[in-house]
């Protein structure tokens, strides 16, 4: 610091400020902290802000499962496929690993509803069906990603069945989530995650039985899976449609709403 | 506590980590206020609707630089609304301190006499050696909250005690 700055702060310390009343920073932190929830309840949130904001409400057991799928599969895919001609044991992996993968997210999505919340949930910022779709869409996001990563592991040994490998794994999974959303929306019942996991654990075991069956392999070879394929996503998606439409449905038919005042 | 943590748990709703940012910059944001404005309620006034401009457009507020800086920002362009709206002050009215009148001076003699000095500079030229010197602020800083050029700011700086020394080193106070 130059010898005249030094000087110039040395004359300046002496205009010295009078202290502030106590109760106007209470005031100003009371006042701020109103404008602040003025500000959160007025602020309108964008669709990515929303999504990231209810990744945080999905149960940790749910991503654990996923990373332990994700893991189990991978150690088990290194173990069985690498090196070997014989692709079955692949195969019966990525067909058990799709139902189970589909298996996880199912009663998360179900969780509002399945605890009797909806009531409390219509009355705050988002509405039921805003919630189920946002955690339908993380969750569908989430098993993407997993079954994606399985896929190019698989692949990366023996590229030339990659078409075949995208048939195994996504025909099981998207047939099991067709099951459980039809549940989801002909069956209205807070039971629908239980009727959901049984219905993934009958595909698992299906898949996994049929995995062991040679002509399964064959099917997929002359092109019917193709067409199971086609149809399931087709299917998948009118049904993701009709039990997002229906959420909201589901909530304000329920008997909790219907009670009139006293 | 640092403030990207304290901005981070504000942003997660954290109403505490609020109050505790407040508390933080509460006194400097005041002392500022009050040396710009020169009267105590107006300035605690002009602090607290700093800090209510701050959550009110926390959106807009990005952790792109300091939170300090950012809260200068709006205590300057808030002062300058706030000495547009004061009501100019007869000068027949207003009863002229002097240094002058007593040889032995007291501490508040010579806090008026450096106010006055103060108040001599420019506005521009005040609020520059004001950041500077009572804040600690790095010229780019004070730039940046000034809105205006780094080289500007320097020739402010150094105008401004070139002019506070001279009139300082009349007063026989010093």
């Amino acid at each position: 610091m130059k010898l005249n700055d030094r000087k110039i702060r040395e004359d300046l310390k002496r205009f010295s400020v009078p202290a502030y009343e106590p109760d106007k920073m209470k005031e100003t932190i009371f006042l701020a902290k109103k404008a602040y929830r003025e500000r959160l309840l007025s602020k309108r949130i964008g669709f990515w802000e929303f999504i990231t904001m209810q990744v945080r409400f999905i149960g940790r057991w749910v991503w654990l499962s996923q990373a332990a799928l994700l893991i189990g599969s991978l150690c088990l895919l290194n173990r069985f496929h690498f090196g070997k001609a014989d692709m079955q044991p692949v195969f019966l992996l990525l067909s058990s690993a799709a139902s189970v993968i589909a298996f996880v997210g199912f009663p998360e999505i179900l969780k509002s509803y399945a605890h009797n919340m909806e009531e409390i949930e219509e009355c705050t910022r988002f509405s039921m069906r805003k919630l189920m779709g946002s955690r339908m869409l993380i969750l569908g996001l989430a098993d993407l990603c997993s079954m994606t990563i399985i896929l190019a592991v698989s692949a990366a040994g023996n590229a030339s069945l990659i078409l075949r490998m995208i048939l195994y794994l996504f025909v099981p999974f998207n047939l099991t989530c067709c099951a459980c959303l039809t549940v989801l929306d002909h069956v209205k019942s807070r039971y629908d995650g239980y009727y959901s996991g049984a219905i993934c654990v009958a595909c698992i075991m299906l898949f996994y039985k049929l995995a062991l069956d040679k002509k399964y392999y064959e099917a997929a070879a002359t092109g019917a899976w193709i067409v199971f394929f086609y149809i399931s996503i087709a299917y998948l998606a009118i049904e993701i449609v009709r039990v997002f439409q229906s959420f909201n449905r589901v909530c304000f038919n329920d008997e909790t709403l219907s009670a009139k005042w006293q | 506590m640092y403030d990207e943590k304290l901005i981070r748990r504000i942003k997660s709703g954290d109403m505490e980590a609020l109050g505790v940012l407040i508390q933080k910059y509460y006194n400097d944001i005041y002392a500022y206020c009050y040396r710009r404005l020169d009267n105590k309620h107006d300035a605690q006034d002009v602090t607290q609707e700093v800090f209510l401009h701050f959550c009110r457009n926390f959106d807009s507020y990005t952790q792109r630089g300091k939170c300090r800086n950012y809260l200068y920002a709006v205590a300057h362009n808030l002062c300058i609304n706030a000495m547009q709206k004061k009501t100019p002050i007869p000068l027949e009215d207003v009863e002229r301190k002097s240094p002058y009148d007593d040889v032995a001076v007291d501490r508040f003699e010579a806090a008026d006499c450096v106010e006055s000095a103060l108040n001599e500079l420019p506005k521009e030229q005040k609020e520059v050696i004001l950041l500077r010197f009572y804040h600690d602020f790095k010229l780019k800083e004070i730039a940046q909250i000034m809105d205006s050029g780094l080289s500007i700011t320097k020739y402010r700086l150094s105008q401004g005690i070139k002019t506070l020394s001279k009139l300082l080193s009349k007063e026989d106070w010093i």
